[in-house]
């Protein structure tokens, strides 16, 4: 926090900028602010987290250290840090600066869903960070989504509904909210209202990868062959990475044995068909996802965004 | 305390970083010869942080596919060494009398797959990262196309056939 009411104004406006999605204006404010004051951490920080969305790591980093250099006890630039590591793939390091971050802010949800994050990229279990997070925020909606997800990929979809529900009640156009909800409607097997609720997340941020998966899954349900596809890739990405390294593995050896088999018990036709299947499956996925990134350009060229975008 | 900011940019790297499916592709269709030295490259090429976990999978990958040619070996007769070797490398007919040769065989390919499938689990999040940050993959089927055309020159002739053909095929 800063004394100077100005300097706090520009800092409240780029909060809200990013709120809502503007990087650029969050960015140009940020500048405005430094250059009136090149020592406030916060700034630093929060343009670190800036420069990240923008793909600009070098000088995220950069912006972080300055941050921790003005002040090492700021739970923010701790955040800013853990964040830039995060995306360089720096676990370890992301780890300890949440853990910092979240020792010198015991009260602050967003630390515990940033380790929540960790770990699910690492694929650890996560649900008690979360539910650590929604102890201290109840009605964030950001949290209800995340315990959502992580509900829906456990296969508990009345819980998935319900944290979903909860999540659009608490903010009806949070994007995680809307995706949240649109991942339990899919699966239900009702895809037009699942359609409309990633269209709407998609008008808040065009760029939500999560979104985009989704808004494909939605048009491949129509197309069975690669509904068949999507039913696949949602299966093995809810596994684990051994487990579908293991699954993979195990259908290769197995039709390979099969057919060997087959061929030593003089049953050469039943042979020939294990071996065309396997090779028809290894064709099939081998398309799949480039069938899938084509559907995906066609579709996003049908979306309208609003003109506020 | 500056604030000057360069356009974002990806990762600058001095080696070129293949998508890591082709190496794997490289593992399927050519072998294990050019695919495991391409992992270790394009770990180097992506930054991969876990050298020693890289090491690490080589190191099993190697000694498991060691065991079981030798043990597929073990179970050849002399006179069909050279046909069944063969046969199984290069999809040529099958020695008639039923041995547990091709079973083994099977279990060796399982076990190469198993190395090539970890490794590119490693590398597959890190090469998102990468492109992402304006890093650039390249393609290079042509390698791998140029090393189906080579592969039976390189397990055939470049080395002596033996228990370690299976190994590298």
């Amino acid at each position: 926090m800063t004394d100077d009411p100005h300097i706090q104004r520009l800092l409240d406006r780029a909060f809200a900028r990013i709120d809502h999605n503007d990087l650029l204006g969050a960015f140009d404010i940020l500048h405005e602010l430094l250059t009136l004051d090149p020592d406030v951490g916060e700034a630093h920080a929060l343009l670190a987290l800036c420069l990240i969305d923008m793909h600009s790591l070098g000088s995220a980093r950069a912006e972080a250290e300055t941050a921790l250099n003005l002040d090492s006890d700021s739970a923010f630039a701790h955040q800013a840090m853990g964040s830039v590591s995060l995306v360089e793939g720096k676990l370890e390091a992301a780890e300890a600066h949440f853990e910092q971050a979240r020792a010198l802010e015991p009260a602050n949800a967003t630390h515990y869903e940033s380790l929540a994050n960790l770990d699910a990229l690492r694929e650890r279990p996560y649900r008690h960070w979360l539910d650590q997070a929604i102890a201290l925020a109840p009605e964030d909606a950001s949290i209800l989504a995340a315990i959502s997800k992580e509900r829906f990929l456990a296969g508990d979809l009345v819980e998935a509904r319900r944290y979903a529900d909860n999540a659009l009640a608490s903010d009806p156009e949070h994007g995680d909210a809307l995706l949240a909800k649109a991942r339990v409607l899919l699966h239900a097997g009702d895809i037009d209202d699942a359609r409309v609720h990633v269209v709407a997340a998609l008008h808040a941020d065009a760029m939500d990868t999560d979104a985009l998966h989704l808004l494909v899954a939605v048009r491949a349900r129509k197309n069975p062959a690669l509904g068949m596809w999507m039913r696949w890739s949602l299966w093995t990405e809810t596994m684990s990475r051994g487990k579908r390294i293991a699954w993979l593995v195990g259908l290769l050896v197995g039709s390979r044995f099969l057919a060997q088999l087959f061929s030593d018990l003089g049953l050469p036709r039943l042979s020939g068909f294990v071996q065309t299947a396997w090779l028809a499956f290894v064709a099939y996925s081998w398309i799949g996802p480039e069938v899938f990134r084509r559907l995906l350009a066609r579709e996003l060229a049908d979306v309208q965004l609003d003109d506020t975008y | 305390m500056s604030t000057q900011h360069d356009p974002p940019s990806g990762p600058a790297g001095a080696l070129p970083a293949t998508r890591p499916e082709v190496v794997l592709a490289a593992s399927m269709f050519v072998g294990v010869w050019l695919a495991w030295p391409w992992f270790a490259f394009n770990a180097f090429a992506l930054g991969l942080e876990d050298k020693a976990q890289l090491a690490k999978r080589l190191m099993v990958g190697f000694a498991g596919s060691s065991a079981l040619a030798i043990l597929a070996f073990s179970l050849l007769e002399p006179e069909s060494f050279d046909a069944s070797l063969l046969g199984l490398l290069f999809d040529d007919p099958e020695p008639d009398d039923f041995s547990f040769f091709p079973y083994v065989v099977i279990a060796l390919v399982g076990w190469k797959a198993l190395t090539a499938y970890r490794l590119y689990e490693d590398q597959r999040l890190r090469a998102e990262v990468y492109e992402y940050y304006g890093g650039t993959l390249r393609n290079s089927v042509p390698l791998v196309v140029g090393g189906v055309m080579i592969r039976s020159w390189v397990l055939l002739q470049l080395l002596p056939v033996g228990w370690w053909t299976l190994v590298i095929a």
